[in-house]
């Protein structure tokens, strides 16, 4: 049974992979549509995101790692130029973005904190920047508000979507604290910037 | 007749002077705190590369101060406005000068891809309490004010320049 399940979640996973780099789907949405054109029913062994993320790597790695590599470049060089125009609310990048699985469809992701919840919304509009407002999950799951804005990506060519989650000041310990696989689950821009240079491992 | 020809004309100048009003009113310099001002004058930025920008250099000069970042929309599209009329009254003695307010990087990367004919300061966060002590009470951007060649505020603009605006200010000095 522990091997039908294996095989059949990391089958699914692989299948998935491709929705979410080739389509830019996210990680519920690629495998509810691996699930469809696998013809599964609904009560399948769905893989954990842990192992649609080592699928991702592995679909990468074998179909556009020179490609890919750019436009993750070009995606964190944009998150580190927002990263520091909001300086003052000390970003930190997740998401696919930090952790290296980015590809030209995927989001920015920089988490704020603010002791004003709406200082970071006060700056956006002082600076005439069109965004649009909606809501996130924190850590725990409590809702936090997302401000969604466009950014120009020249080296991309395209317009990319910078997702801005504003938390207390207080959330930043939370922030840091390691995901299940004991990797830094967010970075600031010092972090950012060691993983630009060649040297940094992705 | 005669009458009438005074009626006319003291309506034509009845409404001369109420629209010098509205200009005057329009224009007319707010808010502005003497002593920030001053202050203002006797500050000095650090431009991108990390030359002195002095205020004190472009005094006696008519001189137009924007406030401006890199990631303000109206404010990117009205620099092109703001070369052309460096580059048109600068002849005259005009002077333009940006004062970014954002962070060093940002504004580097920016200037690589749009040159500017007028100095940069870098005037950072402490940019927007600048720009309220300099009538910008909203903070908002982008905002721009005019000198006079005594340092004193002549006009100025909260949110993007249109083509009038700088024409006006032209004739300023």
């Amino acid at each position: 049974m522990d091997a039908f399940r294996n095989d059949l979640a990391s089958e699914i996973a692989a299948v998935a992979a491709r929705f979410v780099v080739e389509d830019g789907m996210d990680f519920a949405a690629a495998k509810r549509q691996a699930g469809q054109q696998m013809g599964l029913p609904a009560r399948t062994p769905w893989p954990d995101n842990v192992t649609l993320e080592a699928a991702v790597r592995e679909y990468i790695a074998v179909f556009c790692p020179e490609t890919q590599a750019l436009e993750l470049l070009a995606l964190r060089e944009l998150a580190l130029l927002w990263m520091e125009r909001l300086q003052v609310f000390q970003p930190h990048l997740g998401g696919a973005v930090w952790h290296g699985t980015a590809t030209r469809h995927s989001d920015i992701h920089l988490h704020l904190f603010c002791d004003d919840p709406k200082a970071a919304e006060l700056l956006l509009i002082d600076h005439r920047v069109d965004y649009e407002p909606g809501t996130g999950r924190g850590w725990r799951g409590e809702p936090v508000d997302a401000l969604t804005l466009r950014s120009r990506c020249d080296a991309l060519g395209q317009w990319v979507l910078v997702h801005l989650l504003v938390h207390d000041r207080d959330a930043l310990r939370g922030a840091l604290k390691p995901d299940e696989q004991g990797r830094k689950p967010r970075g600031d821009a010092r972090a950012l910037s060691a993983r630009l240079t060649p040297t940094g491992a992705a | 007749m005669n009458k009438r020809n005074l009626l006319t004309g003291g309506v034509a100048v009845a409404a001369c002077a109420l629209g010098a009003g509205v200009a005057w009113w329009r224009l007319a310099p707010r808010e502005v705190h003497p002593p920030a001002v001053a202050a203002f004058w006797a500050s000095r930025f650090e431009g991108p590369d990390g030359e002195p920008v002095v205020m004190d250099r472009f005094l006696g000069q008519p001189l137009l101060v924007n406030f401006w970042a890199t990631w303000c929309p109206p404010c990117v599209e009205e620099l092109p406005m703001l070369k052309a009329f460096q580059a048109e009254h600068g002849g005259r003695g005009w002077q333009v000068l940006g004062l970014a307010v954002d962070q060093v990087g940002p504004v580097r990367q920016f200037l690589q891809k749009l040159p500017l004919n007028f100095p940069v300061g870098m005037a950072g966060l402490a940019g927007t309490e600048l720009s309220r002590g300099l009538g910008n009470l909203g903070g908002g951007l982008p905002y721009s004010l005019v000198f006079d060649r005594s340092g004193a505020v002549q006009h100025q603009k909260v949110g993007k320049l249109s083509a009038e605006d700088l024409a006006l200010w032209a004739q300023l000095a």
